[in-house]
């Protein structure tokens, strides 16, 4: 410590401490301690009318579990269902993508590219959802094309994807939304890796599937695990999207969450909010356990 | 094997067209759509209007949330640099316990859901403080992720310092703060510049954090969401058309400018190689006997 006293003077450290010290604790730690006291106790309504009990209590979660009332444990189900498959569904889209632009693209067409992919990643995913409302509403674009062909119009915000039970309108968007997420942190993954060693790879024998196994996806791990990550939480974290393509049929979690806030239930709010947050936590442990990465590599 | 390169090659370039016509459409027909008079939003019946940017800019609430959100985005800006510096020089200067620790609390908001940010930021400040909700209480919450986003770009950039430059001004009696201003904050400067447009951008497009954290006020994109639920109209088009084309214009003089910059430093190590030749020959010259 005197070392650094020497190095930055005592005005320097006292400013390192204190704004890491405001950081973590104002903005960081305590709003979260209170989100899950709020989270442990009931709303002052339920507990007016003797539904729950005044202190520490497991009754804001209730909800999640009531197999009888199901609607928010379905939604939670839904969003985490749908959320996963577009996860895995980006990271397929992206991957020969990311490869592309990374060892095989020229400087030029990449720079432009790059621009190409900046324009959506720039406007916001508010615009993303709305120009997808606009082409696939009743009389959208897209149905106009799908009545060009021949075909019936679709009904895009009513027709339920089966077992991820969420409607085709939502799905589309939300893949337009965050596929993106999911393509930078493997571009910059790849770029680092020599070319020299494909080139040897290949030139000894091995078919291109065993080079992407055994050397370009080994390479790439932390920007594969990165990528996953920020999907998963933005799609399972979204709101706007759900609300403007989600249609009646499906609703997200975030909806839910929003929903207890709207009736100025903040204990239930807070627990969905929660357990929403733990779910990210999981998945962030797994990726992590799975690809053997760091919390340092995801973020890099 | 030349086949099945070529198959390859335009298997490639499909799936190039399709993933950027996904990706692109969507934004050039949303922009089409500002200039058509229809009052829905719709390409049928084109006929060229700039109606709905005259109808865009006379919105007053549209104004006063372009006016909150830059407000947000400037404090947040201050706020972020702050912290992230003080964050970056605490992980890669300082010895501190527990580093792996204090990192993972530091940068646990960029991998939390935005609206857990927004949430637990309200409870905290609103429910629990009895501050009012409004824009600097979002300002608070997206520091929180913001900041994140900046230490990292300066821890990136604080690793490749030679610190000996420091040591160097200290041992010829400058004072710590002289230091401080005078090597370390210079050396830092493409960071800082970064890491500002980053916060203003990452604030200024933000929804969900902002929407959970501000109470009933409006920004810019809380503006548009609303005016998108309400029932769609082209004025919301001819913003977008706004922000589409700013952003291209940005990213096009910002690579420009990255490549003219790229060209002077070629320029210059090929002045300073025929200096070194030049020099070279003339030792040489002068070491061959007469």
């Amino acid at each position: 410590m005197r070392e650094a006293v020497k190095r930055f003077g005592t005005l320097g450290v006292a400013f390192i401490f204190g704004s890491v010290a405001v950081w973590a604790l104002l903005l960081i730690l305590i709003p979260h301690l209170m989100l899950i006291d709020y989270a442990f106790h009931a709303n002052p309504g339920a507990v007016k009318k003797g539904l729950a009990e005044a202190g520490f209590t497991v009754y804001s979660f209730l909800p999640l579990v009531d197999t009888q009332d199901d609607l928010a444990l379905r939604t939670f189900i839904r969003t985490l269902l749908t959320s996963g498959v577009i996860t895995v569904l980006a990271l397929v889209i992206c991957y020969p993508l990311a490869y592309y632009l990374a060892k095989v693209a020229t400087n030029k067409w990449l720079s432009i590219l790059m621009l190409c992919l900046l324009i959506p990643y720039w406007v916001n995913e508010v615009l993303r959802a709305y120009a997808w409302r606009t082409l696939m509403a009743k009389h959208g674009l897209v149905n106009q094309a799908f009545v060009g062909l021949g075909f019936q119009p679709f009904e895009f915000f009513n027709y339920e994807l089966p077992i991820i039970d969420s409607n085709v309108a939502l799905f589309v968007g939300l893949i337009y939304s965050y596929v993106l997420f999911m393509i930078f942190p493997m571009f910059n993954a790849m770029e680092s890796l020599d070319k020299n060693q494909v080139e040897a790879a290949r030139d000894l024998g091995a078919s291109w599937v065993r080079v992407h196994r055994r050397i370009v996806i080994p390479h790439a791990k932390p920007g594969i695990a990165s990528g996953c990550i920020v999907t998963f939480m933005l799609t399972a974290g979204s709101y706007i999207v759900p609300v403007l393509l989600g249609g009646k049929s499906s609703f997200w979690f975030t909806q839910a969450i929003e929903s207890q806030f709207s009736v100025l239930n903040w204990n239930g709010g807070s627990a969905y909010s929660l357990v929403l947050e733990l779910v990210c936590l999981v998945f962030v442990m797994f990726m992590m356990r799975a690809f053997r990465v760091t919390l340092r590599d995801i973020t890099r | 094997m030349n086949d099945s390169r070529t198959l390859i090659t335009w298997a490639t370039r499909a799936y190039l067209v399709i993933f950027f016509g996904y990706m692109l459409f969507p934004m050039a027909y949303m922009s089409l759509l500002a200039f058509n008079t229809s009052r829905i939003p719709t390409h049928r019946d084109f006929t060229f209007t700039l109606e709905w940017f005259g109808a865009a800019w006379e919105d007053q609430r549209m104004w006063g949330g372009l006016e909150n959100s830059v407000y947000i985005a400037l404090l947040v800006v201050a706020i972020s640099i702050t912290l992230g510096l003080g964050g970056a020089l605490m992980l890669v200067r300082l010895q501190v316990r527990a580093k792996g620790l204090i990192y993972a609390i530091l940068v646990s908001p960029i991998l939390a859901p935005g609206i857990v940010l927004g949430i637990s930021a309200f409870i905290f400040w609103s429910q629990q403080l009895g501050f009012r909700a409004s824009w600097w209480t979002a300002a608070l919450a997206q520091s929180s992720f913001v900041s994140a986003y900046c230490m990292l770009i300066f821890m990136a950039r604080l690793q490749r310092f030679d610190t000996t430059l420091e040591e160097a001004g200290l041992d010829l009696g400058a004072n710590p703060r002289q230091v401080f201003w005078r090597i370390t904050v210079p050396y830092m400067r493409p960071a800082f510049l970064s890491a500002a447009a980053l916060a203003f951008l990452q604030s200024f497009e933000n929804y969900t954090t902002t929407y959970f954290s501000i109470g009933a006020e409006n920004t810019f994109t809380i503006f548009i969401a609303n005016k998108v639920r309400q029932g769609v109209t082209p004025a919301v088009n001819a913003l977008a058309f706004i922000i589409i084309a700013a952003t291209i214009i940005a990213a096009v003089v910002f690579e420009l400018r990255r490549r003219r910059r790229e060209a002077r430093a070629a320029e210059a190590a090929r002045q300073a190689q025929i200096v070194d030749i030049e020099i070279a020959g003339s030792l040489r010259l002068q070491d061959t006997p007469a």
